[in-house]
């Protein structure tokens, strides 16, 4: 390489054209993506993906700083590419979408634990169970999922009673006598995020699959 | 030591002359590589006893993992690989490293950086996107010394001596640049002024990436293509091919960003892209391998442990780039994906082919700059020998349970399950990455040796002035 000009003209274009490529045309592309607007089988209008809640937002920067992508992805790829669906992660897969509203997008690389992506549509009615977050050995025998005592309080009882949302724990993880175990503002906050994840609703580009008899059997 | 040894290793003086800053670097960054092993382990640790040191949130998995990530990849493998870059472009240039104190001072800034910024992500300010988590005063700091130090080094590169550019010279002008572009555009658009939605995936893919098969392996195939004809003895005869080598590589490595994106919610070009320049790039992988190892003799190879080790990141090299292509498909994405293989992966790539190329580097800079030689040899064997023992059974034991992992997660195995089979590789994982740390500390010996070895004469004066009995000190002690 005898020509430093040349050398130096040429790494300047393979680097911009990545630039280019991964950077600014996929900013291009992606940008006119806005809130989808449709209307349900029974004719009822609605928009698609909704901002989370106030706590929620909250709970997601809780989720960051704790690292918990770490372990746990948010996206369900297409039944053609994975067994996400098969395995009950989600309905359909996720698209581009979905993430709208999200910064940080945690989308992760590492699936050590389950994905997350429709946590709170599997926990359905159901309420968090925030001793998850406590230990998720007191839920899950086994489980190798982060355990977050710090988000909770272990204090006496007062003399005006348990607090409402004191932890209902068993056996060796229960607190001892006189003594309960409450969530901090964190741990609502973190519960109400993983509550509100949920990706299962109809748009033209990630169609939710019709239910057949035999599926739904 | 005799004065008849320093002077056969004592190098050319521009060599010599840049030696402070440049041995800072290195010094700093092997203790980086120390902090990143610990954390490292520490996460291993979690993942077998995942209540261990869980009332402390600076000990959890997660920030636990970015910390590390970032003290190996800005502590250890940027700095080893600054220091070592500005090295050589001193040597291949014949010139001292302009700016005088300048450069020793950018890179302590560039600990101070790291040093608020590392216990920022443990202490919970991390921005959660992968290499980028490093907090915004840190990055800012951390930006500022890089271009001092890119400065000081594009003028020993534009002021060389040599009218030909050498092939590590190509290497160490693209490591130079790409850096501050890949850095400054990933914080613009994900810390400073977020971008929507998965764009942000999409850069912090693009991010990691280029930061990994841009800027880092660029410095260390610049050692490669400086340190192995000279180290052998034999030129390679096969410049052509590095030449093409090189460009090949500049023009596939920068489009593999959506690999692990494949399945995931952007647009079905990205990923097709990932997967076709992934296989491309057996192109550059083959290319650069040829290149580098056709001066190889086996008989040669245990003849210094620079030697063995640069040939060991070559080879490192060449596992590295078949593996990415032959993961880049489909079938096998399907598979791997999410799993504990790309983290083995990335162990070969960052200690494996970065780590070993540095540390050849490291044999063969510090007793030039030092004028001194190495005193312990059987230190360097254990060294190399534990490093290269330790990468090996840390890469296998993840590649073989990343396949286990994704074999259970296809077949729809629950993750506590999963997690119980993955576990004693994890171990493994474990005590390899533990093999290498323990090597680790035979180098520091030998090196801080090298050093007391360098200060010694210096010191003598100062000794004996000071057990000197003259009247001042005899009154002054009374
Ligand atoms: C070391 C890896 C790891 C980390 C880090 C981790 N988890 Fe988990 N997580 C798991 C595993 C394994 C499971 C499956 C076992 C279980 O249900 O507990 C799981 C399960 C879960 C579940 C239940 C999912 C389901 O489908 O039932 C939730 C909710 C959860 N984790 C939340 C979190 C949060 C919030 C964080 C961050 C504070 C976190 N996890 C960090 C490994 C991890």
């Amino acid at each position: 390489m005898k020509h430093g000009a040349l050398l130096f003209c040429g790494v300047l274009t393979a680097f911009s054209a990545s630039w280019w490529g991964l950077v600014a045309y996929p900013q291009r592309q992606l940008s006119p993506l806005t809130t989808y607007l449709g209307t349900n089988d029974a004719g009822n209008s609605y928009q698609y993906p909704n901002a989370r809640s106030g706590e929620a937002v909250q709970g997601r920067q809780v989720y960051a700083s704790l690292g918990c992508v770490a372990c746990h992805t948010q996206q369900v790829r297409p039944s053609n590419g994975g067994n996400d669906i098969a395995r009950g992660w989600g309905r359909r897969r996720t698209v581009a979408r979905d993430y709208l509203n999200d910064s940080p997008v945690q989308l992760g690389e590492s699936r050590l634990g389950p994905d997350l992506a429709n946590y709170g549509e599997r926990l359905g009615t159901n309420a968090f169970p925030l001793a998850r977050l406590y230990n998720p050995r007191a839920v899950v025998t086994n489980s190798i999922c982060q355990p977050l005592p710090f988000l909770f309080e272990s204090r006496a009882i007062r003399s005006s009673g348990p607090a409402t949302d004191a932890l209902v724990l068993k056996g060796s993880y229960a607190p001892e006598a006189g003594h309960e175990v409450v969530p901090t503002l964190a741990a609502h906050q973190l519960a109400s995020y993983l509550k509100s994840l949920q990706t299962s609703v109809e748009l033209p580009e990630a169609p939710l699959p019709v239910v057949t008899e035999e599926a739904s059997k | 030591m005799s004065s008849g040894t320093t002077a056969s290793v004592r190098g050319e003086l521009h060599e010599v002359r840049s030696g402070g800053p440049v041995l800072f670097l290195l010094a700093s960054g092997l203790l980086w590589l120390l902090v990143g092993l610990l954390l490292t382990l520490l996460t291993g640790v979690k993942l077998q006893f995942p209540s261990f040191g869980s009332e402390f949130a600076f000990l959890s998995y997660g920030r636990l993992q970015s910390a590390a990530g970032c003290a190996l990849v800005y502590g250890f493998a940027a700095q080893v690989g600054l220091g070592l870059s500005l090295w050589l472009l001193a040597r291949l240039g014949g010139r001292a490293l302009p700016g005088g104190g300048l450069a020793g001072i950018a890179a302590a800034f560039w600990n101070v950086a790291l040093s608020i910024g590392i216990p920022g992500i443990l202490g919970g300010q991390g921005t959660g996107l992968r290499w980028l988590e490093l907090p915004k005063e840190s990055v800012v700091l951390l930006f500022l010394a890089y271009l001092v130090l890119a400065v000081l080094g594009a003028r020993l590169l534009f002021q060389r001596s040599n009218t030909r550019i050498s092939t590590a010279q190509a290497y160490l002008l693209v490591a130079l640049f790409w850096f501050p572009w890949i850095f400054s555009t990933a914080q613009v658009a994900l810390v400073f002024v977020p971008v929507r939605g998965v764009l942000q995936a999409i850069i912090a893919g693009w991010y990691s990436q280029a930061l990994f098969l841009g800027w880092l392996t660029s410095m260390a195939l610049a050692l490669l293509y400086a340190l192995l004809p000279e180290l052998s003895g034999r030129a390679s005869s096969y410049s052509r091919l590095a030449g093409f080598g090189f460009w090949s590589w500049l023009l596939f490595s920068g489009w593999t960003a959506g690999s692990s994106l494949v399945g995931g919610p952007v647009p079905a070009w990205i990923a097709t892209l990932a997967v076709a320049s992934g296989v491309l790039l057996l192109i550059p992988t083959v290319l650069i391998s040829l290149s580098l190892h056709s001066g190889a003799r086996l008989g040669a190879l245990f003849s210094s442990p620079a030697l063995f080790l640069a040939t060991a990141s070559g080879i490192a090299f060449t596992g590295y780039g078949v593996l990415t292509a032959l993961t880049s498909f489909r079938c096998a994405r399907e598979v791997l994906q999410f799993t504990q293989f790309f983290v083995g992966l990335n162990q070969l790539g960052l200690l494996g082919f970065v780590g070993f190329s540095f540390f050849s580097g490291i044999y063969v800079a510090v007793p030039r700059i030092l004028g001194v030689k190495l005193r312990f040899p059987i230190l360097s064997a254990l060294h190399v020998a534990g490093s290269v023992a330790g990468v090996g059974l840390a890469v296998a034991s993840l590649s073989v349970g990343g396949w286990l992992q994704g074999w259970a997660l296809q077949g729809g195995v629950d993750s506590v399950t999963v997690v119980r089979h993955l576990q004693p590789w994890l171990g493994l994982n474990f005590l390899g990455l533990l093999l290498f740390l323990g090597s680790q500390l035979a180098l520091l010996a030998n090196l801080l040796a090298a050093v007391v070895t360098f200060l010694l004469p210096l010191g003598k004066p100062v000794v004996a002035w000071v057990l000197a009995p003259t009247s001042t000190s005899g009154t002054k002690s009374s």
